[in-house]
């Protein structure tokens, strides 16, 4: 079992719901290489019961040592803060989004055409430096051998952020020699910085501690690594002389002034554009330009997307900065949209004027996002919010394939999409988790499935031409089940008031913050930085010092390998 | 069979352990592989299955090409049709079971990528025989149609569990990374230097680069000693990329295109045209030129023997492309899934059945296919064609007819004469077999000695597929 594997089994055993049930009959039975059920370190909920939040204590081991390549964005500020010119990424592939996080430690390999992409950039943009600027990275200023000494030092260690040891010199100075001795002495300059460029120090975040810790099983990460860790995972970028020289006077393994240092990075404005990204991505919504409709059943859906997405940004910023709350990021009302948006978001004929929205749940990019191409899908919304609001995993069952919905169509005939989905109820292998999930999807039925505001539907199906039935009254009321905040609801706001009580809730978004700015997954619920995190949200902390807890944890300074 | 205590290579292999001891052994022998006759491996996808149509009529080596196939009329000498072959398992609707264990028999990696967790064939190939022959580009992944996403609905080859080999949808990009210091327009095709007339300028930066190259890999080696086996292995893959870089700086003398009048001589060295691409997705002339552009870049790659190993893959599972062909909907959801239905739609200004427009789309896939094959067709090799000593395996992710199952999956055997590949032929089993059988023909045939492959590792052959 590798190592993601065990991890993702683990964070979905903590507040696991014991729903799939039944088993059909399929070609090739799975029983090989299946694994084993994880061992729970919370309790198992099942359909219908209440999962009282017990909190987790900080006993989990240390993470992994490893090695977590730069995204392309974050090679290009290391390229620039070394060179102080940017290279052009444009062609550079981009980290694989193997869909947890786009950038997990876990998906960042260097292939062929990788290696080529960082070789051909480092020759671009070395050979483009022009004297005076290459003469800027010397720190005697000429371009002489007597210099070669001072230059590898000070550029190995910002291009390795960390200082140059005795077999860096040894090399950069080997390459220094073989080109000075072509007599041009620039190409001997440059190609020490070329070489960095594509060295797997410059490439990557190490997290494998000092030297004289190889052999030991759990380890710190040296100061220079903690300092990159920070500055990477808050900023995106390098860290700057000051964090970098605090990591190699060791300070940042006080436990006080990491934390002041960590507060200084995350009051910078790189800090917010960075956790604005988290909170896109948490909410799948980097991807919604991949959100596409049938414009026959949703008129002027193409048109409205920008709008819907400069929706929710705005939102998220105006709710979800370092001084927001999760409470409000839930329940906080939306702005008006302005005229176009707010003319698509009216535009079906059962909308009521000036209807409120109430948190993220009404967001009409998120909206359209859970939703099929012509209707809305109530398991789709209801397991987004399963997953990354409650970190509930729910999966089928193995060798199970569902009916295609086309079939259901055509024999139901549905006059609305509750009263199709309701049929998960009838069936034995459908039952226990969708009761699980389509009441959450019930709870958003007052927006279509392009995030339009309704009263009543009129069901639309291109595969199948029902008989009219009229307009029906949208039902939006259902019963969360298998959390700590469980009740009867009669709409999304009630849903969403009740998730902002939820402790499992805060717990999740510490999780999902972990993914993020430590690029794996938690391999249980009492990781140190998750149980920091949380913390910091159940004591009614902002969003700001989630992140500071999280990044203060002995996470952040202790490994094993 | 082995003696008690022997490990076999292949046994040291299977583990992470011995695949990083191993490694750099079987690089060098890459290097110094030298085999007669070239063999190549193409695999292909096109997205949403085929309807019934696209299987042949009649049967053995008297049948007929119906409508979908019809761009392969004068190939079916070169074309092997095994029918009844099923998926080994399944999951929801299979579209992402179909992908995951299209090329590598394999099961999901994990429950959040729903990536395969093993190696298509032919990674398999390049890591366990000498297939690459030397040749400085282990494998090549092109597509059309699409964005070359990582996504588990995209990827046809994996080099290990979870790691997805993703495409080069821009064929700029592809000629960039493929053709870098190549001379078109003769054999031999590697760039070699030439000895009459050194450049002590280049000579000087060539000796750089290649220093570099080996200082880089030095410090990833130091850096694993500091790792996990996880860690480590993802490092290797970086180890390697840096030798075969190290490899094309030193002109290596590679693969067996070999020297002028070399009968085994591969077609003239062509530079591929890259002009009038276009990335739309629903544009038929624009996919058109493409995919075309796509394929004379893989024919390239082959006849200078860049690589020997190549995936062509279009659109993705799933695809919808509205618009294509003047359908203003979902090919897949209003036509794919419902063809058996005979609704009726209309296609460029022309009503006609389900089942029509489904085999009017079946056959835009297939036709870019064709093109390909018969370019391959009709490059000289040796005693045959350059097709003749490559085996195309084109594969979807769905059973006939696209009816989200895994049984009776389609795929097509294109090319591989010389292979000993039973092609002329169309083998309608009696009885299902496993598509994994099928996996591991093509392995054996291209010298592998497979017993089976993924969740199956002894399903054995698949009868019928050999001579």
């Amino acid at each position: 079992m590798t190592l993601r594997r065990a991890a993702i089994l683990s964070f979905s055993a903590s507040l696991a719901l014991a729903c799939t049930s039944g088993e059909s009959s399929g070609p090739g039975k799975q029983s090989d290489n299946t694994p084993a059920a994880p061992t729970s370190t919370a309790p198992m909920a099942t359909a219908g019961a209440p999962v009282p939040y017990t909190a987790a204590q900080a006993t989990g081991a240390a993470l992994p040592a490893r090695t977590w390549l730069l995204t392309p964005e974050q090679y290009a500020r290391a390229v620039q803060a070394l060179l102080g010119v940017a290279p052009d990424v444009s062609g550079f592939d981009p980290i694989p989004d193997t869909g947890v996080y786009p950038n997990m430690s876990a998906s960042g390999v260097v292939r062929v055409n990788q290696a080529t992409q960082y070789a051909t950039s480092a020759e671009a943009v070395t050979s483009a430096l022009t004297e005076a600027q290459l003469r800027a990275l010397v720190p005697c200023g000429k371009l002489e051998k007597s210099c070669k000494a001072e230059f590898l030092a000070t550029n190995v260690r910002k291009a390795f952020r960390r200082p140059a040891t005795a077999e860096d010199s040894a090399s950069y100075g080997e390459i220094f020699d073989l080109a000075a001795a072509s007599g041009d002495m620039a190409l001997a300059f440059r190609s020490v910085l070329r070489g960095l460029l594509t060295s797997p120090y410059f490439l990557y975040r190490t997290e494998i501690g000092a030297v004289a810790d190889e052999k030991a099983p759990s380890f710190n990460l040296t100061g220079p690594e903690v300092a990159t860790l920070l500055a990477f995972s808050v900023l995106g970028g390098p860290p700057d002389e000051a964090l970098l020289a605090a990591g190699e006077r060791g300070e940042l393994a006080d436990a006080s002034r990491l934390k002041t240092q960590i507060a200084s990075l995350l009051s910078r404005p790189q800090a917010a554009d960075h956790f604005a990204k988290f909170l896109a991505e948490w909410l799948h919504l980097h991807r919604f330009d991949e959100v596409e409709k049938f414009e026959s059943v949703f008129p002027g859906f193409a048109a409205a997307k920008e709008g819907m997405f400069a929706e929710a940004r705005g939102f998220l910023a105006q709710n979800g900065g370092m001084q927001g709350t999760l409470s409000s990021l839930l329940t906080a009302p939306v702005a008006t949209p302005a005229g176009s948006l707010s003319t698509f978001y009216e535009s079906d004929a059962s909308s009521v004027h000036g209807a409120p929205r109430i948190g993220l749940l009404s967001l009409g990019a998120l909206l359209s996002k859970t939703a099929k191409q012509y209707l809305t899908s109530p398991t789709q919304r209801g397991l987004f919010i399963r997953d990354q609001l409650l970190c509930q995993h729910i999966s089928l069952p193995a060798d199970f394939t569902p009916p295609p919905i086309e079939a259901a169509e055509a024999r139901m005939a549905p006059k609305t999409t509750r009263e199709l989905y309701d049929q998960h109820a009838s069936n034995s292998v459908c039952a226990n988790c969708h009761a699980l999930l389509d009441p959450l999807g019930y709870a958003l039925e007052g927006f279509d499935g392009a995030g339009r505001v309704r009263t009543r539907e009129i069901y639309q199906s291109p595969s199948f031409s029902a008989p009219s039935a009229g307009p029906q009254p949208v039902v939006t009321s259902g019963t969360l089940v298998g959390t700590d905040v469980d009740r009867a609801f009669a709409s999304y706001v009630e849903l969403a008031q009740a998730l902002s009580e939820s402790s499992w809730v805060k717990e999740c978004v510490a999780r999902q913050a972990f993914r993020y700015y430590f690029g794996q997954l938690e391999q249980d619920r009492v990781n140190p930085a998750v149980v920091q995190g949380t913390n910091a949200l159940l004591g009614k902390g902002t969003l700001g010092d989630l992140i500071a807890s999280l990044l203060s944890s002995p996470s952040t300074l202790s490994r094993v390998r | 069979m082995p003696k008690r205590f022997e490990i076999t290579r292949r046994d040291l292999l299977r583990t992470a352990a011995g695949a990083l001891f191993l490694a750099p052994l079987l690089r060098e022998r890459q290097v110094n592989a030298q085999s007669v006759t070239p063999k190549r491996l193409v695999l292909m996808f096109s997205p949403d299955s085929h309807t019934p149509e696209w299987w042949p009529t009649g049967s053995g080596s008297s049948f007929q090409l119906q409508e979908p196939l019809a761009d392969f009329k004068g190939l079916e000498k070169q074309l092997l049709f095994l029918r009844r072959l099923d998926h080994a398992w399944t999951f929801d609707n299979h579209h992402e079971a179909g992908m995951a264990q299209l090329f590598t028999g394999a099961r999901f990696f994990d429950d959040a990528t729903h990536q395969a967790n093993g190696p298509s064939i032919d990674q398999i190939l390049l890591k366990e025989t000498a297939i690459r022959a030397g040749t400085p580009i282990a494998s090549i992944h092109l597509c059309a149609a699409d964005r070359g996403l990582a996504d588990k609905r995209h990827i046809l080859s994996y080099s290990g569990p979870g790691q997805p080999m993703v495409h080069i949808p821009d064929p700029a990009k592809a000629f960039s990374q493929i053709f870098s210091g190549v001379t078109f327009g003769a054999a031999p095709t590697m760039p070699m230097p030439n000895p009459t007339m050194p450049d002590p300028v280049a000579e000087a930066k060539r000796q750089i680069e290649r220093r570099i190259l080996q200082v880089n890999t030095t410090e990833l080696k130091s850096i694993q000693r500091f790792l996990g086996q996880v860690e480590r292995e993802k490092l290797e893959r970086h180890v390697e990329a840096l030798f075969e870089l190290e490899q094309r700086i030193m002109n290596v003398p590679m693969g067996t295109g070999g020297t002028p009048g070399n009968p085994t001589t591969p077609g003239v060295c062509e530079k591929p045209s890259t002009t009038g691409f276009s990335n739309s997705l629903n544009n038929a002339t624009s996919i058109t030129r493409w995919a075309q552009i796509q394929a004379d870049i893989l024919v390239s790659a082959f006849a200078c023997d860049r690589t020997r190993i190549a995936d062509y893959s279009f659109s993705f599972s799933g695809g919808h492309h509205e618009g294509l062909l003047g359908f203003s909907q979902s090919w897949h959801d209003i036509v794919a899934h419902v063809s058996k239905t005979d609704d009726s739609v209309t296609v460029d200004g022309t009503a006609m059945s389900t089942r029509q427009a489904f085999i009017k789309f079946d056959r835009f896939w297939a036709g870019h296919m064709a093109y390909l094959a018969k370019r391959l067709a009709a490059i000289q090799e040796g005693n045959g064609s350059m097709l003749d000593n490559t085996i195309m395996i084109w594969g979807v992710e769905s059973g006939t007819n696209h009816n989200h199952s895994p049984r009776d999956m389609q795929y097509l055997i294109i090319g591989g004469k010389n292979l000993g590949v039973n092609v002329g032929n169309y083998i309608n089993n009696t009885s299902a077999q496993s598509a994994n059988k099928l996996l591991t023909s093509v392995m054996n045939a291209l010298g592998h000695p497979a017993t089976g492959i993924g969740i199956e590792p002894n399903c054995g052959p698949l009868s019928g597929f050999s001579v």
